[in-house]
């Protein structure tokens, strides 16, 4: 099962958010092990057997004006089993 | 926060490359009506080059008393509502346009989430300070060329022979003081200043120029709108190799002076050596994503492209019409405008003043023997740059997939091949589109120019002209003055971009240019314009 998140940056770290979560960490290696954790843990998602994160980023992290340049940023997966 | 996942639909809706397709396809399909003599765009409105007083003996051709100085296209092109348009005369002609093209612009803002009152008020100032800078651009001191003046029977008299040139290069020194002396106005007015947008959409016009292009000179000789249509497509595909080299010369060129001149860290240097030598905000957005860069990065790097922009916009045009190559070589100095300008936006708005500073200055030249036609040397500039674009999605996806596997290789991620279609330039569907669409009357319908097609090519082009003529230089007027309200050169001064601002300067002034001209010299050499004094397509 593929897990849907979005995916953001507040100037200090990356920002994760899914259903009523939210994490936090400044680099992505970090990110991606505390959502692993998180899944495996979280009784909300432990039992749904969730393999990937889709990690949507919000275009709102980019300044207005300098959309209007690219409109995409980058969107990632993750597969859970391989994170440690 | 909302989540969603991206398919392949994802943006129509919200994204500035989609709305450029939707109002670029909208009124392009409008034009096409007068295939089946319907007139429905002949209310786009046109500036002549004017005079205060005529001087006696002068005839209102090419230059005419101010009080006429803008008119209807429908009224000189249209062939079934001729003398409506005509009626309308030019207040009611440029109150038509606006009103033409506000709800479709409105709408778009909606759709992408902008504030759309502040949208409809700034674009209102924008609209109507655009046309008063095409009116003054247009005055015969600053625009008429020895042509012009022997038209229209004028006596010799000193002028700048900027021909349509001065009206961008005055849209944009407004748009220029507005911001950078008038901060608060510039910040109110960029809920509407969107230089991609309306260059985007230009560009989906500038589809039906390249099209339409053989049906006009067919109109004279059908040799002549042969030739045409394989000129464009040798630009078409020399635009693509030369890109290719480009990229393959550009981008390990600035990364490496990044890395070993400047000593930068390696996510800064992938991202300005894109911003640098691809394709300015695009690539340095995409390279930022692609290498997992914080955003600030391509933040960074993007606010410095736009100010080197137009600092090139300002200054290459001259460059290549006065110093190199000249009148001598047009179709070369259009590929390398395209390989060195790092917007969409000023690069297009850049080709277009090239276009227009090289046919004055060849009419000058030669008093009038040698005339070329409008538009190709814009449209060398921007095919080139529109080739770039679309590699972008691709470069940006092989960064991605070596930096996710080569160099930060990260336990599980992956990277989804969407991405480069997330990344591809969609305002290009349309300008393929347009061209497809009218090559396609030119070649079927049309008869490629012989006798039996003309009746439908006249007709086709009754409706192309107010497009590809009217609204694609409307919508490059509005890039220029947008550009110029965008563009704030304290920020070349704040601090934090440090050693940035001296790649920037010596990567480009000293490797992108030259080596741009070197590859534009190498593949487009040989090309001609062909002459069309004497033909009446003037």
């Amino acid at each position: 099962m593929e897990l849907a998140t979005t995916i953001w940056h507040d100037g200090k770290n990356w920002v994760l958010e899914g259903d009523g979560f939210k994490l936090l960490a400044p680099e992505l290696d970090e990110l991606d092990r505390k959502v692993a954790e998180f899944i495996k843990t979280d009784p909300r998602f432990s039992s749904k057997n969730i393999r990937r994160v889709y990690m949507h980023f919000d275009m709102y992290t980019i300044p207005q004006w300098m959309r209007q340049y690219m409109q995409h940023y980058f969107s990632r997966i993750i597969e859970i089993e391989e994170v440690k | 926060m909302a989540q969603e996942k991206k398919g392949w639909t994802y943006g129509m809706l919200t994204q500035e490359d989609w709305w450029a397709v939707w109002i670029g396809g909208f009124f392009m399909i409008l034009g096409l009506m007068s295939v089946w003599g319907i007139d429905l765009v002949g209310w786009i409105t046109y500036p002549k080059k004017w005079v205060f007083s005529m001087p006696e003996g002068a005839v209102p051709k090419k230059i005419v008393p101010w009080y006429k100085a803008f008119y209807p296209l429908g009224a000189k092109y249209s062939l079934t509502a001729k003398s409506f348009w005509k009626s309308i005369g030019p207040i009611g002609g440029i109150l038509m346009t606006y009103a033409a093209f506000t709800p479709p612009l409105c709408i778009g803002a909606y759709f992408m989430r902008w504030n759309v009152k502040r949208f409809f008020i700034g674009w209102t100032i924008i609209f109507f300070l655009t046309y008063l800078c095409w009116f003054i651009g247009h005055h015969a001191f600053f625009a008429a060329t020895v042509v012009d003046l022997k038209k229209s029977h004028f006596p010799d008299m000193f002028t700048l022979s900027l021909g349509g040139g001065a009206s961008f290069i005055l849209a944009l020194v407004v748009g220029l003081i507005i911001g950078n002396f008038f901060k608060p106005l510039a910040r109110y007015l960029s809920e509407a200043a969107k230089p991609e947008w309306y260059i985007k959409t230009a560009i989906v016009f500038l589809g039906v120029k390249v099209g339409y292009l053989p049906i006009k000179m067919a109109t004279y000789s059908q040799k002549l709108g042969h030739k045409v249509a394989g000129l464009t497509f040798e630009l078409f595909l020399a635009g693509a190799v030369a890109t290719f080299v480009a990229y393959l010369i550009f981008w390990p060129g600035i990364y490496t002076i990044s890395r070993r001149l400047f000593k930068l860290p390696r996510k800064t240097a992938a991202v300005l050596g894109s911003g640098i030598s691809v394709c300015g905000v695009s690539a340095a957005v995409a390279t930022g994503g692609a290498v997992r860069a914080k955003p600030v990065v391509s933040i960074m790097v993007s606010a410095l492209v736009v100010v080197y922009a137009v600092i090139e916009l300002v200054l290459l045009p001259w460059f290549f019409t006065y110093v190199w190559p000249g009148t001598d070589g047009p179709l070369i100095a259009g590929p390398a405008m395209g390989l060195a300008v790092k917007t969409d936006g000023a690069d297009a708005a850049a080709g277009e003043l090239l276009d227009e500073l090289m046919r004055a200055k060849i009419a000058k030249e030669t008093n009038g023997a040698v005339q070329w036609p409008e538009g190709i040397i814009t449209v060398s500039a921007v095919v080139t740059k529109l080739w770039i674009d679309m590699f972008i999605g691709l470069w940006a996806f092989i960064l991605a997939l070596i930096w996710c596997y080569v160099v930060e290789c990260r336990p599980g991620e992956r990277v989804p091949p969407i991405e480069v279609w997330h990344r591809f330039p969609k305002f290009v569907l349309g300008y393929f589109a347009a061209w497809i669409i009218y090559l396609s009357i030119f070649f079927g319908p049309g008869h490629a120019g012989a006798p039996e097609g003309m009746a439908i090519l006249k007709a086709a082009k009754a409706g192309a002209v107010p497009v590809e003529k009217g609204m694609r230089k409307l919508f490059f007027m509005l890039t220029f003055l947008s550009l110029g309200i965008i563009t704030d050169f304290k920020k070349l001064r704040e601090a934090q971009f440090g050693k940035m601002v001296w790649v920037y300067l010596v990567g480009l002034f000293f490797f992108i240019i030259p080596v741009a001209c070197l590859i534009a010299w190498l593949f487009h050499q040989g090309m001609e314009l062909p002459n069309i004094a004497g033909t009446g397509l003037e």
